[in-house]
């Protein structure tokens, strides 16, 4: 605990899921935090939480899909703790499972502005204050879908798999400031986890059954330890890396229909 | 103080003489683990010892030998209760040499160190792991095997074999709490260093194209990497390969040119 003392972190959708988790857990290692997502009133447990163990965590809403209200949460960071070393773009919206020639352009539009733009936006509104600190650390979100190009998702395939080129560019661009720029691919219990376990039970079921540690993410403890572990010091020589959080689920591609020998 | 992140913890690390298995056991070792050391050259073995005092063991074997190399790791074990985490660093670049002039003696030599010495150590100690609750297994390959790899066939094949031993180990071992993953560095080791001043010319065409603009410290860089893959940090990482390259894997030949700040 403690790691992350007097680092200062923004991490975008930080009201629930992995962005709850990962919010707690920079608490507890000490960061000073910056969360922001769209709804206050849906951040309330999440900053009562966080709050009950840091009391050096702010909340600004914002729709991350909109330049000026993220740009306003970095530049907020950086007046709130005269700077930045630490940014999580985890904030998506996630639009319905659709057909590609029935999905529309306004799904379109919303996932590539609230995913890709606003990951752009961020990274470019947090670059200065990194380099001014003599380096930095930046974790975007990719996604499984993405690189297995998954069915009725195609909005959200592309835009994880855009993220991930961004990402890369901005390794090579940023290298020389001393930013470091990762892309990490969770896969975590959720509400939208368990729905999906709820509706899809046999869906699930073979999902579950290729993870080899036997169990789905938990935010705070199995994705929140290994970004931890990438924005502090051990994480310092690993840049425009794509890194899987998903208990190696990731292997098994294309998921296979047969199940291990000793399965949940 | 940071906090030692191995703290109790012991490590069994094969090929632990030469960078970068070297790096990896002086990080370790400031990270509070106690370390089993494995190496062929009994004077590189004897260095480390030195350095660690009671808190590291050493055993001589060459690991491309099996008995040779389980017997080291018998005897190791015999020192402790249990080992919790497993590197495997034997892999040594060979000689430059054209595929048609490499014979089936100089792949057999590679793939025992490259491949069959971690399958070797991986099995010996899957046992002991089990009954545990699980460990961490941590194989280091080569960027020489993920890329095109001229004069060095072998070793870039083995490389890459022990990238698919990896995964199925951690399809297979999940089930046991054993995460396992792969390791591609690019150290700035002595006989990199060595390299480099013969090849200046070489190395100052290949730095700027790193993101982070350098090659990788042992044991800052390349040891912080894999403390980061057999920490607690990454307890939900397993059967995945990890760059600890600056960025050097994402450098290809294509057209871009140098813009100023």
């Amino acid at each position: 605990m403690g790691r992350l003392r007097g680092r200062v972190a923004v991490i975008t959708g930080a009201s629930y899921g992995i962005g709850r988790g990962l919010a707690l857990r920079f608490a507890k290692e000490g960061a000073s935090l910056m969360l922001c997502s769209r709804t206050p009133h849906k951040a309330r447990e999440m900053l009562d939480a966080v709050r009950a163990i840091s009391p050096d965590a702010q909340y600004v809403a914002a729709d991350v899909g909109d330049r000026r209200q993220i740009e306003q949460v970095i530049a907020e960071a950086g007046r709130v703790f005269g700077g930045l070393d630490i940014l999580v773009n985890n904030a998506q919206t996630v639009m319905p499972w659709t057909p590609i020639e029935d999905k529309p352009d306004s799904d379109w539009d919303t996932t590539l502005q609230t995913g890709l733009s606003a990951t752009r936006w961020a990274m470019c509104a947090a670059m200065p204050l990194m380099r001014a600190r003599g380096g930095g650390r930046i974790v975007n979100f990719g996604s499984i879908f993405g690189v297995n190009g998954s069915r009725w998702a195609s909005d959200y395939a592309a835009c994880k798999e855009a993220i991930r080129g961004l990402t890369r560019a901005a390794a090579n661009e940023w290298g020389r400031y001393g930013i470091t720029v990762n892309v990490v691919l969770p896969a975590a219990e959720s509400a939208a986890s368990q729905a999906f376990r709820e509706q899809h039970p046999d869906e699930y079921r073979l999902m579950r059954g290729r993870v080899p540690l036997q169990r789905h993410g938990d935010p705070e403890r199995d994705i929140g330890g290994a970004i931890v572990g990438l924005v502090d010091e051990p994480g310092r020589f690993i840049t425009g890396e794509t890194i899987f959080l998903d208990g190696g689920m990731g292997i098994s591609r294309p998921v296979q229909g047969h199940q291990p020998h000793r399965g949940p | 103080m940071t906090m030692r992140q191995l703290e109790g913890r012991t490590v069994l690390i094969v090929g632990a003489g030469r960078d970068p298995g070297r790096g990896i056991a002086h990080r370790f070792a400031r990270e509070g683990a106690r370390l089993l050391l494995i190496d062929r050259d009994r004077d590189a073995g004897e260095a480390l010892l030195a350095e660690f005092g009671d808190q590291a063991h050493l055993a001589v074997a060459d690991p491309c030998e099996q008995l040779a190399l389980t017997a080291a790791i018998a005897s190791l074990q015999a020192q402790v209760t249990h080992v919790d985490i497993l590197v495997n660093a034997a892999l040594e670049e060979p000689a430059w040499t054209r595929l048609e002039a490499l014979d089936d003696a100089h792949f057999a030599h590679a793939f025992a160190q490259g491949f069959s010495a971690a399958l070797w150590a991986m099995r010996a100690l899957l046992p002991s792991m089990r009954a545990n609750g699980g460990g961490r297994i941590l194989n280091v390959g080569s960027v020489y095997g993920e890329n095109v790899a001229e004069y060095i066939g072998g070793y870039a094949a083995a490389s890459e074999a022990l990238r698919s031993l990896t995964r199925t180990a951690a399809q297979e071992w999940g089930v046991d709490g054993i995460r396992v993953n792969l390791l591609m560095p690019t150290v700035d080791s002595e006989r990199f260093r060595a390299y480099s001043e013969a090849n200046r010319e070489v190395v100052g065409r290949s730095l700027p194209l790193v993101a982070l603009q350098r090659f990788g410290d042992p044991v800052e860089d390349i040891g912080g990497a894999a403390l980061y893959l057999v920490s607690d940090d990454s307890c939900y990482i397993t059967g995945y390969t990890i760059h600890a390259d600056g960025g050097y894997h994402l450098a290809g030949p294509v057209y871009v040119p140098t813009l100023s700040d």
